[in-house]
């Protein structure tokens, strides 16, 4: 886009978490159906909302509130399920170059059932996550924008100067293309 | 007949030799057609059992992961935007800064003339070229050529007689 200074950024403030997922790969694959089953609500908020605006500067606040819920989800597993979610990790770690879960599903199974007697999460089924699910959420769609082109270009046009046609400051694109064959 | 002179001869030992095998004898014929053919079947139908469930697995094994990622995304879709704006910032704040005193210069502009005319209010992410306009080459070809790299990025154990002239352009 080739920000110019008018065009509004976030403050510094709003692009700082107080904690941020600092995971690496196997234990966030490890860790990752049960947070995300845990946090489906933030998370069915921020992407739809992220979806509609096409706009990153207004999600931060839906974008903060899944990594704050994340890392309370951490947090709670980490003093119930640290051990199982190590050897887990480390597992899939060792198991196969592409990080593969499907080679360490003993560890799973003491995770799945860590996790369902402490922190009472079910690991969702294989697909869950690929569906499709429905949100019905607080927040309206934002309004579509339609712009007047013909407006905007008789605006234009008209703010031009009489001669503009003969000028050669007035058109500063394409001259490589059509000066071949117009003047 | 008269009796010439007398020799000493060597004959078979009284009762005859022992009897021995002095038949023809043809090898064993264990390839034969009716082992090879059902063999080479079998091996055949083992084949496609096993190409039949080893796609399974592997694509069970893909669409899992896949799954995974999926659960992933929005964590890391949060955090990236949020590292997004703070890098265009960073480079807004460069560039006001560099070109403070080239007369005619605008930020985000060819010299007032804007790069697009018709987006009005909405957002677009700036080109390639200019993200990495203030970052050294090396982030960019990171960036750009993501995929030739393995998931293992820890150093390995040659690293250490790598000279550093050349390890920096391998990684």
């Amino acid at each position: 886009m080739a920000l110019t200074n008018d065009i509004k950024l976030p403050s510094d403030e709003e692009l700082t978490v107080p904690q941020e997922i600092t995971l690496s790969t196997p234990w966030f694959k490890a860790v990752a159906p049960y947070m995300a089953r845990k946090c489906e609500d933030e998370i069915k908020e921020f992407m739809l909302r992220r979806r509609e605006e096409e706009d990153p500067r207004k999600t931060l606040k839906e974008g903060r509130e899944v990594t704050a819920c994340g890392v309370k989800f951490l947090q709670a597993l980490k003093k119930s399920c640290n051990k199982e979610v190590d050897t887990y990790a480390s597992c899939i770690d060792c198991g196969s170059s592409k990080l593969y879960i499907s080679k360490c599903r003993p560890e799973q199974r003491y995770l799945d059932h860590c996790v369902e007697e402490n922190l009472k999460i079910e690991r969702p089924p294989l697909g869950y996550f690929s569906k499709i699910h429905v949100h019905e959420s607080s927040h309206p769609p934002p309004a579509p924008i339609f712009r007047d082109y013909k407006k905007e270009a008789a605006e234009v046009l008209h703010s031009l100067p009489e001669d503009h046609r003969m000028r050669k400051d007035y058109r500063r694109f394409n001259d490589w293309r059509i000066s071949a064959f117009e003047n | 007949m008269s009796k010439g002179p007398q020799y000493q001869q060597e004959m078979p030992p009284p009762g005859g030799y022992r009897k021995f095998n002095w038949e023809r004898t043809y090898p064993k014929v264990l390839w034969r057609p009716g082992v090879i053919i059902p063999g080479l079947v079998g091996c055949a139908v083992f084949g496609v059992y096993q190409a039949y469930y080893q796609k399974k697995h592997r694509q069970t094994q893909k669409f899992e992961d896949r799954d995974i990622l999926n659960a992933m995304e929005p964590f890391i879709s949060a955090e990236r935007d949020r590292e997004w704006l703070r890098l265009l910032k960073k480079n807004r704040e460069i560039e006001n800064e560099l070109m403070k005193d080239v007369p005619g210069w605008k930020t985000g502009t060819w010299f007032g003339e804007p790069v697009y005319y018709t987006l009005g209010e909405k957002w677009w992410d700036p080109a390639q070229l200019e993200i990495f306009a203030h970052s050294p080459r090396k982030s960019q070809m990171d960036e750009m050529l993501f995929h030739h790299h393995s998931e293992y990025s820890a150093p390995k154990f040659y690293d250490k007689w790598i000279p550093e002239v050349l390890g920096r352009y391998i990684w």
